[in-house]
């Protein structure tokens, strides 16, 4: 199908995708899936890994040439799925923003919009004034108050995505002639920054910007957006438009099935108290307290500062600390992460790819490398052993993996996250400090951590969870610490284990949220 | 994002590991060295005269074993992710200590030997404390301390080569045959055995090539990996020391030239052309000794053909470049990097 330069656009569409198949080495990843973006609409595209979101969005944005005979129509020109490049998809006004935004972080923002397009030159010198003069422009377009020679890495995070916005859209003639592609923007961002930037995109959107969002936090993709793409195993899933913007609606369509909400614990709460904290002070952590009961599963909530990560550092043994923790009763010192994991508190980070993943090493050797020494018989270590403990793991949480001596890096997010977790299991924990446990990983990968974590709680161990998801922390624990400015500011158990409950004090006492 | 195209890979991979594809690029990149080293020797072998006799291959296995130690020190802190690149400097000092202890203090060879390595080991624990307790890049911090071991030994020497009263005990188990095999190579063997297996059979190993892999990580796992950081500076320092007294011993004297590292670079070449050998991209003891061995015997058929000193040099850096880039592109058809 050869290219059919501007027709005219029909009914308001900024992008059409029609039948877009995609076949690898004779395995069909996309059956002729359609998608359509209006004009000035922020468009969802969901799906879990695997799901085909990410292959459809290279064809679309030409970085893949998709089977013969699908077609794209962007802003009114007409391709054939196979024969889109990126440099056509951009010249007929497509942008994309991934979710590494591919930014300069010690250049300043002047540099960063200019680095790409072309700086201002007179000769072969860089016309500072004009470029400076322009960078503004492109700020005041995006409403950014921001200063133009600011580094970028100084800027909050969700201000980051928005230069890169900015500067892919920079040279956009007006708002509503382009189509902005936005790969999981919001992913590595903490709440109030989420909030931040989804504002901004709404803003963006009712100037007449069409948007296509990929998103895999629900409640997120629920609040954005005004329409949703569904994909599972590489076809379109019909979706009712209405009965879909719940993100339990949502997350059923995405899986297949309705998911799996926890259910009532079947085991209940022990009494006996495994862990107490008393008056913990460490940097912004001021007098914290608390209890937490064997088998027990405790939330700790709190917005970005509220020195929640640093509640569960200091428990691993990682970060100094003053105050008495008790464990089933005996005070204990935890001065390092060695001493910690002696203790049974035993830590999943946060950044799994800064702090948790081993990349070079294999699934194997990341499942052993904190246990190892059991490995270690008669002067040489047990091979056969450590493999088949390894066969035995990546079984029992599910990993998806072609052989334990895979490199860990190979590995999906969600599966990574998976053997991170395992990892800390086999220590048999007493205590799991599960920090962002589902952070960046898919629906289903999620709740299968969560079924981890019941399980480990069923079968006597204690948890505590750090989650900036506060949906997450309502379906997963028993009970909730919220944390303020340092402070434990409220503990709530029983029905008050809720949403709403939890916002409010985790964002009072401003109160008024936006 | 990532995850599908992870998937498609794993795919891809999967359907050609049933065929036979990827398994030969594997074999190819695990063993394509020492198949080439084979290649090279039989080549020069047929070609020239003198390069397969017994006699060759002796002296070669004996003048290298001083750079093959210096290349093993030099991998046991790269396996914890971290450059020492004053492991030439150590060298040169630990020669001239223990040639300044027998020389000018009639010391015994006991005593000689004690006070090199005691003066490696101590500098590996500067090199420890700086890179794995205080924080210091090792890049920078064994570059600096290469930097003031050379400087110190031209003040201790003077500049001259320290002679004389060196234990013929030294001289003797340095140089020579036991049983046709040059004594050099039996000093070296036992520290590439014992490395060997303290990196693949041990739990220190494997806690090692965590570090190596993401240090940050391997705290969290409840890896001691200040003090294992140390451990691997001081290890790789007593390697380097051991290599000196054998320099001091081979030549009956301290040169204060050896100080000045042109072993570094070698050695770290051979490191890097190791890595790419039997386990590709982890730096390990056969790969290390095959790429010492494999250079010196290759430098060796070319000047049998007629090259000049200059060989060297440019051999060694071809050959690390192409194995490089070759398991560069290698691992990167296999989604590794």
């Amino acid at each position: 199908m050869p290219a059919v330069a501007q027709q005219a656009d029909p009914a308001g569409s900024a992008l059409e995708a029609r039948r877009i198949s995609k076949t690898f080495a004779g395995n069909q990843v996309l059956h002729a899936v359609n998608l359509r973006v209006r004009r000035g609409s922020i468009h969802a595209l969901v799906g879990a890994n695997g799901s085909g979101k990410s292959t459809l969005v290279k064809i679309i944005s030409g970085a893949l040439a998709g089977d013969p005979g699908g077609s794209l129509r962007i802003s009114g020109q007409q391709f054939a799925a196979d024969q889109l490049s990126v440099a056509l998809a951009r010249a007929a006004g497509l942008q994309v923003v991934h979710q590494e935004l591919g930014l300069f972080p010690d250049l300043s923002v002047l540099e960063n919009l200019s680095i790409g397009r072309g700086f201002e030159t007179g000769g072969a010198q860089i016309r500072w004034s004009a470029a400076r003069r322009r960078a503004q422009q492109v700020l005041t377009r995006f409403e950014l108050g921001i200063d133009v020679d600011r580094q970028v890495q100084h800027l909050r995070p969700a201000e980051q995505t928005l230069v890169a916005i900015a500067r892919a859209l920079q040279d956009q003639d007006g708002a509503d002639s382009g189509v902005l592609v936005l790969d999981e923007p919001t992913a590595s961002l903490p709440l109030p920054e989420v909030k931040l930037l989804l504002g901004r995109l709404r803003e963006l959107a009712a100037r007449g910007q069409s948007i296509l969002f990929i998103g895999h936090r629900l409640d997120e993709v629920c609040e954005l957006s005004d329409e949703v793409t569904v994909l599972r195993d590489g076809r379109r899933v019909e979706v009712d438009p209405i009965a879909v913007r719940t993100p339990e609606r949502l997350a059923s369509a995405i899986v297949g099935r309705a998911t799996d909400r926890l259910g009532p614990r079947s085991v209940p709460v022990g009494g006996q108290i495994r862990l107490a904290v008393r008056g913990l002070h460490s940097g912004p952590l001021t007098n914290v307290s608390f209890d937490l009961r064997r088998g027990e599963i405790l939330g700790v909530a709190g917005l970005l500062g509220s020195g929640r990560s640093r509640l569960l550092r200091c428990l691993a043994g990682d970060l100094p600390h003053a105050g008495e923790i008790l464990i089933d009763g005996k005070t204990t010192t935890v001065g390092s992460v060695s001493a910690a994991i002696g203790h049974g508190l035993v830590l999943v980070p946060e950044d799994r790819a800064r702090d948790a993943a081993l990349p070079g090493l294999s699934v194997r050797e990341n499942l052993s490398a904190s246990d190892v020494r059991r490995f270690w018989r008669r002067g040489a270590l047990n091979r056969r052993g450590e493999r088949d403990a390894a066969r035995r793991s990546i079984e029992e949480y599910g990993i998806r993996c072609r052989a334990t001596e895979q490199a860990m890096n190979t590995l999906s997010g969600g599966n990574q996250q998976k053997v991170v977790v395992a990892r800390t299991m086999r220590r048999r924990p007493r205590v799991l400090l599960l920090d962002e446990p589902s952070q960046g990983v898919d629906i289903g990968a999620r709740s299968e951590i969560h079924r981890i974590v019941r399980a480990a709680a069923e079968g006597g161990a204690s948890a505590i969870v750090v989650s900036s998801d506060f949906t997450e922390l309502a379906e997963l624990c028993d009970r909730i610490v919220v944390l303020r400015d340092g402070r434990t500011v409220a503990q709530l158990d029983g029905p008050r284990v809720d949403i709403d409950e939890i916002n409010r004090h985790a964002y009072a006492p401003e109160g008024s949220q936006t | 994002m990532t995850d599908t195209a992870d998937r498609e890979e794993l795919r891809r991979d999967g359907a050609a590991a049933r065929g036979s594809r990827i398994q030969w690029s594997s074999v190819l990149e695990r063993y394509g060295l020492m198949v080439i080293f084979a290649v090279v020797f039989i080549g020069f072998s047929l070609r020239t005269e003198h390069f397969g006799t017994i006699t060759n291959v002796k002296i070669i296995l004996g003048t290298q074993s001083v750079l093959a130690m210096v290349a093993l020190a030099a991998i046991v802190p790269l396996i914890t992710g971290k450059f020492d690149l004053s492991v030439g400097a150590i060298v040169g000092t630990s020669s001239i200590v223990a040639a300044a202890v027998m020389s000018r203090h009639d010391g015994g060879l006991a005593a000689a030997v004690i006070a090199a390595l005691l003066v490696g080991a101590a500098i590996g624990v500067v090199n420890g404390i700086l890179v794995g307790y205080v924080g210091v890049d090792s890049f920078i911090a064994t570059l600096a301390m290469g930097t003031v071991l050379q400087g110190l030994v031209q003040w201790y020497s003077g500049g001259a080569t320290i002679s004389g009263n060196i234990s013929e005990t030294l001289i003797s188990a340095s140089s020579g045959y036991v049983w046709g095999v040059p004594k050099g190579f039996l000093w070296m063997l036992p520290a590439a055995v014992g490395l060997w297996y303290v990196l693949t059979q041990t739990p220190l190993g494997r806690h090692m090539a965590s570090i190596g892999s993401n240090d940050r990580a391997a705290h969290l796992a409840g890896i001691r990996v200040k003090a294992l950081t140390l451990a691997s500076f001081v290890v790789g320092a007593l390697l380097a020391s051991v290599a000196g007294v054998l320099v001091t011993g081979q030549a009956g004297s301290a040169n204060p030239e050896t100080a000045l590292g042109a072993m570094l670079l070698p050695a770290f070449a051979a490191a890097f052309l190791g890595r790419s050998a039997f386990t590709p991209g982890k730096f390990n003891v056969p790969g290390t000794l095959l790429a010492v061995y494999f250079v010196a015997f290759s430098v060796s058929g070319f000047q049998f053909l007629g090259a000049d000193s200059w060989i060297q040099q440019v051999f060694s850096g071809c050959a690390l470049a192409g194995a490089v880039t070759l398991s560069t592109v290698l691992g990167r058809r296999r989604g590794r990097s």
